[in-house]
């Protein structure tokens, strides 16, 4: 689990919607500050459509959106709760030390 | 952009070509660019090579099931044999080339799909390839032998084109079997005339021995494969 990891990233991007390439690269951006190759982004949208955590969805324009499925939202979902947990650990350590 | 866009494989454009292309042509063409998609299509297409050998392994153990238990032998036989003589020769380039050409062709006697299957023609393509390449890496080790008059330099490098026919036997049409039959029999006849330089010579006990072996795995070529891709089934039919 990276903050850098473009697979999470891409996830996080479609959370709250379908969005195309073009438009998850600009999410992504404010999101953490770095803007994906576009190499890097069609790598991780193959690997997870590959695990079936995206899906495309249908359309006319030769950019196709992507959304989350139900797997990929329970897997969202646990990355997001084992953030959580360790943001919570580390400001408690740092809170002692 | 197009350009870029070959780098990647085939399947993989298929799927995501035009839309990638989309994206590509939104974004400002950097050196950062280029090498993000240039590094990604690398990474696809090892991904897609370690993928092909995965179902190749596959196809592979579905394959061997088809192979009679002499086949098997044999190509046991012939990678030990490659790897043999890629440690005892002298000449590490031959040694080298020698082992690639007797472990591909045994390894894809194994991997080639049946005659039978629907991309018949890119496995016949394939293994002919592959036949020809051990065929010449055979031929210029006999010819170096020749030169030098050291059969047993020389002394299993009919087995290359005899095995290679075999298996070949399965896959390719009548007339390419004869073909490669007819380049055994002229293998077997250079081979004896330097078996008879070699014995005036005073040298090679085993060059008897692996003459025989390499007349009757050639024996084993000729006779027609009952195999279960139908092709023995079908010459039958043909006849009557």
């Amino acid at each position: 689990m990276r903050l850098s990891d473009p697979g999470l990233l891409i996830l996080l991007s479609i959370a709250e919607g379908p969005k195309h390439g073009y438009a998850m690269l600009d999410e992504i951006e404010s999101l953490s500050g770095q803007r994906l190759g576009p190499g890097t982004l069609y790598g991780a949208i193959t690997r997870l459509e590959g695990q079936g955590h995206i899906a495309p969805v249908p359309s006319d324009d030769r950019r196709t959106p992507y959304k989350l499925t139900p797997a990929g939202r329970k897997h969202l979902s646990a990355q997001v709760r084992d953030m959580e947990t360790l943001a919570r650990v580390g400001a408690r350590r740092l809170a002692t030390a | 952009m197009r350009c870029l866009l070959r780098l990647f494989p085939r399947e993989w454009c298929e799927r995501y070509g035009s839309e990638f292309l989309a994206l590509l042509e939104e974004e400002p063409l950097r050196l950062r660019t280029v090498v993000d998609v240039v590094s990604t299509a690398c990474r696809l297409r090892f991904e897609s090579a370690t993928n092909e050998v995965r179902l190749g392994w596959l196809q592979a153990r579905r394959t061997a099931k088809g192979l009679s238990e002499l086949e098997r032998a044999m190509c046991g036989a012939f990678c030990v044999l490659g790897v043999i003589r890629f440690f005892a020769m002298r000449d590490i380039v031959v040694g080298v080339f020698g082992l690639l050409a007797t472990c591909a062709i045994a390894g894809l006697s194994l991997l080639a799909p049946q005659a039978s299957e629907p991309d018949a023609t890119k496995a016949r393509v394939t293994i002919l390839i592959f036949c020809m390449l051990a065929l010449t890496v055979q031929l210029w080790q006999f010819f170096e032998s020749v030169i030098s008059l050291n059969p047993s330099k020389g002394s299993s490098v009919l087995l290359g084109p005899v095995i290679a026919a075999m298996i070949s036997n399965r896959l390719v049409t009548d007339q390419q079997r004869q073909v490669l039959a007819r380049l055994w029999r002229w293998g077997v006849l250079a081979h004896a005339a330097l078996l008879g330089l070699g014995a005036a010579g005073g040298f090679l006990p085993l060059a008897p021995a692996l003459f025989v072996a390499a007349m009757l795995m050639g024996f084993a070529m000729l006779v027609p494969h009952t195999s279960q891709n139908g092709r023995t089934e079908s010459r039958v039919r043909a006849r009557t």
